[in-house]
């Protein structure tokens, strides 16, 4: 028995070491022995092919832009609602997510439920009816810029994106300014708070003295998708500009909000990535939250709350689309949203009713050149290098490589040209297509022809390909340590082939290279581990939208 | 009436000297750069900040004077929009480093940082408020 346990210890700590190692060597504790060990791993183990691609593809001289990626709508399904019929008149809501989701998150669900049910004629003699599609605030001003799939009403988190559409020439009507009261803010650790705040509010100067001392980590949202993200990029820069929207974007403000980003560690794609990245790894002292995502958070009892910026009171808009007895059952709807006021707090809307905004936009359009400028500046002036991680194995031919190879073309175009790009493709086996280079012309149109040859068989060996992106990685930036660098892994598989996660799991951890990992058409405990090693994103895709997923994330990170 | 041709040819050079004076020195005027610290720790001083300057800017002649923050080159200082616009990001910590960067390409015969921090940058007039 005692020889038993004894064997059973000692397997366990070999296992153990083995796994920390990778390989049998010392345990990975530093970045120097992880990237010692990505070395040793690809010139011993994975030794890779470099069959480097030499065909150069056609350049549109037409960019592709983000609103030429948009998914199809049936990603984004009606989560309440009625079709239009001879005796229904049903009006098609895009509801921000808070409010059209499940449980507290359901909040118009709840209310376009109960309105149908009152089954209320309308002057035409038909029953009005509200139909409720949840979603995110920002694309669905991108579906209505695009003028594709444009419904009747919006329902985003704040007022700001009503001014976007505004700004834009589409006709928007406000039926109500407050529909579910709520307001943003920074969520911070109780132990930093009073880094960041005077007399209890926050004071936007210490907290980007803070930042940019280096001492406290904050992250925020992606603001061309995130309705909290595009207020605290605009309360930036509207300090910046001392409410002046004449300077919003001249060159001192544009220069003071990159040295701010120089101290943010990332830019989430979306509130989850950052709870883990603040709960999970400790990583982050402060995070963006709306208060109804807050109340309702579990996990976080060491955070507090100090709102910000411009008023989450979830406006309700009429759009050109609705026709008068369209426009006659969004009022009734209304009617009763403000019947049922009462009901909010359940869902967790109504707090902070005395907060005040603390800025104001007239002009609209200074919203998508603020978000141009954030794009711009956002590294903080250093360059990105980036390898992409195309998975070529024979679960990927068909439709699948197809698409992937049409997201990547599309996507690019919104590629700075000031960055480096490579790609490494793999299924049993890894090939280095293209080295990292600065994504010039010429690399841009490598890059494409690459892609454009991908050929889909084999197994699936993503661990031994993501090491050897990393080692292309470091080998180019010892050459151009002003890089940051990035990895992005396109999969539509579970590893099946080569190293294991878990022999690798510390060397990628040490390794500080983050690694956005999209994983298509499949959900992914792996890739999302992958992605959370060093605070990037986990996206999981279908491939329909491919190209608007991969064209979002390459917007917001390259 | 000799002394009255002596007065003439004498003020006539005094008008020359002083003309072809001025004209060299508006045409070489002196070039000054002022560079204001706006890091949080500062913001008390822009006051006295700002009547250094209004000082500096009545004392002188004949001087370009170019601004700028530890953050960015504003430019000249009869340009600017508004002499706030000095004041206004003001957040972070001054580093030396990043100045003597940012200006390292502007070839001021005086270059003049105002700061509440006790810096030295060579080549650099430092007036420090503590």
């Amino acid at each position: 028995m005692r020889m038993t346990v004894k064997a059973l210890l000692g397997t366990t700590l070999v296992a153990s070491v083995l796994t920390l190692s990778g390989c049998g060597g010392a345990p990975i504790e530093s970045t120097q022995a992880a990237q010692e060990n990505i070395v040793k791993l690809v010139s011993e183990q994975i030794k890779p092919t470099r069959r480097e691609n030499r065909v150069r593809a056609n350049i549109e001289l037409t960019p592709t832009n983000l609103l030429s990626l948009l998914p199809n709508i049936s990603e984004y399904p009606i989560t309440v609602g009625a079709l239009d019929s001879a005796t229904v008149e049903s009006v098609e809501i895009f509801t921000s997510s808070e409010k059209s989701g499940k449980g507290t998150d359901g909040l118009y669900n709840d209310l376009a439920e109960r309105f149908n049910q009152q089954r209320k004629k309308i002057g035409n003699g038909k029953t009005a009816a509200i139909s409720v599609r949840k979603m995110p605030s920002g694309l669905g001003a991108q579906f209505i810029l695009a003028g594709q799939n444009v419904p009747d009403a919006f329902s985003p988190s704040n007022k700001l994106w009503g001014k976007m559409l505004t700004s834009q020439g589409i006709a928007v009507d406000e039926i109500n300014a407050v529909t579910a009261p709520n307001t943003a803010g920074i969520v911070v650790r109780k132990s930093k708070m009073e880094l960041i705040t005077t007399d209890g509010a926050l004071d936007l100067q210490k907290l980007l003295t803070e930042v940019t001392s280096g001492d406290f980590s904050m992250g925020y949202t992606n603001p061309y998708q995130s309705s909290t993200g595009l207020n605290f990029l605009m309360m930036v820069l509207d300090s910046f500009a001392q409410g002046d929207e004449a300077e919003f974007l001249s060159p001192d403000v544009a220069s003071a909000f990159e040295a701010f980003q120089l101290g943010v560690p990332f830019v989430a794609q979306n509130t989850l990535q950052m709870r883990d990245a603040a709960v999970g790894s400790g990583v982050l002292d402060a995070l963006v939250m709306e208060h109804q995502t807050w109340v309702n958070v579990t996990g976080m009892a060491d955070y507090e709350f100090v709102p910000f910026g411009v008023r989450h009171d979830s406006p309700l808009y009429a759009l050109p689309e609705a026709d008068e007895a369209e426009r006659e059952v969004l009022e009734l709807f209304n009617a009763f949203i403000e019947a049922n006021k009462s009901q909010i707090s359940k869902f967790g809307f109504g707090n902070n009713k005395s907060y005040q905004s603390s800025y104001d936009i007239e002009d609209g359009s200074l919203i998508q050149q603020a978000q141009k400028l954030w794009k711009d500046k956002k590294s903080g002036g250093k360059p990105i290098a980036a390898m992409f991680v195309a998975d070529v194995s024979g679960s990927m031919d068909g439709s699948r490589i197809k698409e992937l190879k049409n997201a990547l073309v599309d996507s690019s175009d919104l590629i700075a040209a000031g960055n480096a790009i490579g790609l490494v493709s793999y299924n049993n086996a890894v090939n280095i297509d293209l080295p990292v280079r600065q994504f010039n012309l010429q690399q841009k149109s490598l890059f494409i022809g690459a892609v454009e040859n991908l050929a889909a068989g084999g197994a699936t060996a993503t661990n031994d390909a993501v090491i050897v992106a990393a080692n292309e990685l470091l080998t180019f930036a010892a050459a151009n340590p002003d890089h940051k660098l990035v990895i992005f892994v396109l999969s539509d598989g579970e590893t099946n082939e080569g190293l294991d996660f878990s022999a690798v799991k510390e060397t990628l951890r040490y390794a500080r290279i983050p690694i956005h990992t999209i994983a298509y058409e499949l959900s992914s405990a792996e890739l999302k581990e992958m992605a959370g090693l060093v605070e990037a994103a986990y996206i999981e895709s279908s491939v329909g939208s491919a190209s608007y997923r991969i064209g979002n994330l390459l917007n917001s990170e390259m | 009436m000799a002394w009255l041709k002596s007065f003439a040819a004498f003020f006539l050079l005094q008008a020359v000297a002083w003309g072809g004076t001025h004209f060299y020195f508006s045409t070489f005027p002196k070039q000054v750069l002022l560079v204001v610290d706006t890091s949080y720790a500062m913001k008390p001083y822009f006051n006295d900040t700002e009547k250094w300057i209004e000082a500096y800017v009545a004392s002188t002649r004949y001087t370009d004077i170019e601004v700028g923050t530890d953050k960015v080159s504003l430019g000249n200082i009869n340009e600017l929009r508004s002499r706030d616009v000095l004041y206004r990001t003001a957040f972070g910590r001054i580093s030396a480093e990043n100045v003597a960067s940012i200006y390292s390409n502007v070839n001021a015969e005086q270059k003049v940082l105002l700061t509440s921090e006790p810096l030295q940058l060579e080549g650099w007039q430092v007036i420090s408020w503590q």
